[in-house]
């Protein structure tokens, strides 16, 4: 279908609702009636020609899903302008984004967010974009600065709190980011978006179109560039960032069965003040074949990942190359029952450059990841669930680890259902536990432990959602997480003080609540409050010399709240401010902040919206991290504009 | 731009002139080229589900009778657009009726039924109760086909797609025209 083509079908649109109009005008017609009117006069391929407005998010049915877990919606990755994938979590009540710097984040939830003066790095999230595992296997981490996607063909990105090690993989301790894009035959057709602001300018641009009569594909390139941060006394923090990234997606039906495949490749750079610019450059690409039956599904899925990066400020050069394979299988042996099992394997290779400053000893080797999982869902009464799953982890530090997870659902009525959870997942060790080497001055400062245990955590959760009115829907839930062998700095022999050494001698619980609700307040109208509170009771177990006191651990807030408004003011105009307040850190201390965003677009016509957005608005700067870890984040401003037609 | 009121044969003469004031995409600010760009989602899924019913047949077509009703369930805006949309028209030579139903057995006689999105069950075991009858399930949700349903909304950035799955069509013996299949966003066998 052409632009032309298109053009044409939409004049003669407008030219026949018109008319239409004009014709019947002698009557007196209600307005409702009028639009009823017209679009009865449409035809199918009208119908999918036109724009739909609305401001409700269109709620998932989520009942199936025993668990906490927000949704960030094609729709609000839309309205908030937001132009990188770490700025889209901030969207999310139940994860703690603290920015760092132009191109440094710490991302968590319920707790264990970065300490960088204690080497702590927020370790405890499996994040997935579209299955593939993005976590660094060297640190347990994950690059906010390498991993993106092009924001405008993301359909959903699921934010899951809570241990969820059964499903969905390795490293999901405290919560599990699944980033999932559109399937292709669903961007088809050109698209751009293009960025410029008073600190970043961006521009992406994307081409889908099928393939045959079963296929589709998409391919895109996005290119962002972000300007240096300041440091508290004004001057450059040479914080600098820029990155391109391209990649394509192609998804083919054939009778039941679905093939996709997909691919992207990237190259970034980082500035620093020292060791300079850094480059951050991978590549992956994914394969994964479902077929869909009546009563069983089955999906098989392999991917390759390349992640190359240069010298950082806390790390040194590596590269890790990563070979997943694994396959699942949903059936329904009864009409009580639905088991989903399945098995998987990885395989890490990574090469790490030794710096006189940081080894690693080896610097290069292999981890490999098994496991093999198993879930099984029974219907015990008419509302009542119960879900009982178990994974078995093996991984090349600690040998099989068991990973449990229980859940009972009760639907209690058409609206609400009511959820308790108890669950358990760990941590492996990594090359930083169990292998590092750092020096200052060639003495040796810090050395891994090889004996270093995996990090547990059992999780307790209860948790209601309803739909309390078509106009009102809250999600609620209360957590508490026991923490068994967490990472702790201890000295490494009793005489002397240095080195020091990884040991697993912490313990203790967290606990707190996570809510939000949407409210339609008027049609055109919707808020979208949401907070979560925290506190932390950890100990050190027996051994532990307290060196460096509990707040190693992380560096988190006691809650954070935000308020999100999406309005839509006539038929083309959109305003959205999302307002955010984060509690103080504690140690190192910061004082608590409050900050707005705002974005106010124009739909000018069918193709193309015109928008400014302005982040950061209530303070030219403000600290999400104490100085020296942290650097002023300023106030910015930036236009859009964006075509599809 | 003003426009005098047209007499019946000046119609076309008007077209002309609204052709070359809308020609420019709706860049020139004018209400008439303006008006009514955009739509409520609820009205425009009633228009679709509408739209649906003239590319697919029920067996025993010819010699049906009585009412042709569209049961909606949890989506009280579609329900009341539809029922806005098929006042006073019939459907397949049958006058139309939309019905809001509560429960799935109430949907078991009905040619037509969609499931709001606002509903919180397990779609899966909804339709379950539909076995066996010839009701073209329209729904919307993400996990729609898997569940059973013969049609599925899907909502792209601003525009309202569907997706059919033939299998969920075929076994409440429907038949779908190839019409409907080449609109459709996807095809489910």
């Amino acid at each position: 279908m052409g632009f032309s083509q298109g053009a044409h079908a939409r004049l003669g649109l407008r030219a026949g609702i018109l008319l239409l109009g004009l014709m019947t005008s002698a009557l007196p017609v209600s307005a409702r009636d009028a639009v009823s009117e017209e679009l009865s006069q449409l035809s199918l391929q009208q119908l999918t020609d036109i724009e739909v407005t609305s401001v409700s998010k269109t709620p998932e049915l989520l009942s199936a899903a025993p668990a906490s877990i927000y949704v960030i919606s094609q729709e609000d990755i839309r309205r908030s302008g937001v132009t990188s994938l770490a700025e889209a979590l901030r969207l999310a009540p139940n994860l703690n984004l603290i920015q760092m710097g132009s191109n440094r984040y710490a991302l968590s939830a319920r707790g264990f967010s970065s300490r960088p003066d204690v080497q702590a790095f927020s370790n405890k999230l499996l994040m997935l974009i579209d299955g593939r595992s993005v976590y660094s296997p060297l640190f347990s981490g994950t690059d906010l600065d390498a991993q993106d996607v092009m924001l405008s063909d993301v359909a959903r990105i699921e934010v899951i709190s809570g241990p969820g090690a059964t499903l969905w993989g390795a490293n999901a301790v405290n919560g599990v980011i699944n980033v999932i894009t559109q399937p292709s035959y669903l961007t088809e057709g050109p698209s751009l978006v293009a960025t410029a602001g008073s600190e970043e300018q961006d521009v992406s641009l994307r081409y889908g179109d099928s393939v045959g009569a079963n296929g589709d594909f998409r391919i895109y390139g996005k290119a962002f560039q972000r300007d240096a941060m300041e440091l508290l006394d004004g001057s450059s923090a040479g914080d600098s960032w820029s990155r391109v990234q391209g990649g394509f997606r192609s998804d083919f039906t054939l009778g039941n069965d679905t093939l996709t495949l997909q691919g992207d490749i990237y190259d970034g750079s980082n500035e620093s003040p020292a060791p300079g610019s850094q480059s951050a450059s991978g590549a992956n690409v994914l394969g994964r074949w479902q077929v869909q039956k009546e009563r069983s599904s089955f999906q098989l899925q392999a991917y390759f990942d390349h992640v190359d990066r240069g010298a950082q400020p806390d790390g040194a050069p590596y590269v890790v190359n990563t070979w997943d394979i694994e396959a699942q299988q949903s059936l329904q042996p009864g009409s009580r029952q639905q088991i989903v099992w399945g098995a998987g394997a990885r395989l890490y290779r990574y090469h790490i450059d030794n710096s006189e400053s940081l080894l690693f000893e080896p610097p290069e080797g292999t981890l490999q990841i098994w496991n093999l999982f198993v879930q099984d869902t029974i219907a015990i009464a008419s509302s009542l669930k119960l879900t009982l799953g178990m994974k078995l982890e093996h991984n090349s530090y600690t040998g099989w680890e068991p990973q449990p997870d229980f859940r009972l659902a009760w639907q209690a009525s058409d609206s609400t259902l009511l959820w308790a959870v108890a669950s358990s997942a760990i941590r492996a060790p990594t090359p930083l536990d169990a292998n590092v080497v750092e020096k200052v001055g060639g003495i040796v400062f810090l050395q891994g432990n090889p004996d270093f245990r995996a990090e547990r955590v059992t999780g307790y959760e209860l948790g209601v959602r309803s739909a309390i009115s078509p106009l009102f829907s809250l999600s609620m839930s209360a957590f508490y997480n026991h923490y068994d062998d967490l990472r702790t700095i201890e000295p490494a022999a009793t005489q002397t003080f240095l080195p020091l050494r990884w040991d697993n001698l912490m313990a203790g619980h967290t606990y707190g609540m996570t809510a939000w609700a949407d409210w339609q307040v008027m049609q055109w109208w919707q808020l979208s409050p949401g907070f979560e509170l925290l506190r932390k009771r950890l100990h050190f177990q027996h051994g532990g010399s307290g060196l460096v006191d509990v707040g190693q651990s992380g560096n988190d807030p006691e809650g954070h709240a935000l308020l999100n408004s999406a309005m839509n003011l006539g038929s083309d105009l959109m305003l959205d401010i999302s307002l955010r307040h984060v509690a103080k850190l504690p140690d190192p201390a910061l004082k608590a902040y409050t900050e707005l965003s705002a974005r106010l677009a124009w739909q000018l016509s069918k193709s193309w919206e015109l928008s400014v957005r302005g982040i950061n608005l209530l303070h030219e700067g403000h600290l999400e991290y104490p100085d020296p870890s942290g650097v002023v984040i300023g106030r910015s401003v930036m236009a859009e504009a964006r075509w599809k037609p | 731009m003003s426009i005098a009121l047209p007499k019946r044969e000046g119609g076309a003469y008007l077209l002309r002139v609204v052709l070359l004031f809308c020609a420019f995409g709706g860049v020139v600010n004018s209400a008439p080229c303006r008006a009514l760009d955009t739509y409520s989602e609820a009205a425009v899924k009633a228009a679709f589900i509408y739209r649906f019913t003239a590319y697919v047949e029920w067996p025993n077509d010819s010699r049906a009778q009585g009412n042709f009703t569209i049961a909606v369930l949890g989506d009280n805006d579609v329900a009341e657009n539809l029922r806005l949309l098929t006042e006073g028209r019939t459907l397949r030579n049958r006058p139309v009726v939309v019905r809001r139903i509560s429960s799935i057995r109430d949907a078991r006689a009905a040619q037509m039924l969609y499931v709001g999105s606002n509903r919180r069950v397990d779609l899966r075991s909804l339709l379950d109760g539909l076995a066996g009858a010839s009701v073209l399930v329209v729904t919307d949700d993400r996990t729609g086909l898997e569940s059973g349903s013969a049609v599925n909304f899907l909502r792209v950035d601003n525009r309202m797609r569907f997706e059919v799955s033939l299998q969920a069509a075929q076994r409440a013996r429907l038949k779908v025209s190839s019409e409907l299949l080449s609109v459709a966003a996807r095809v489910q066998q």
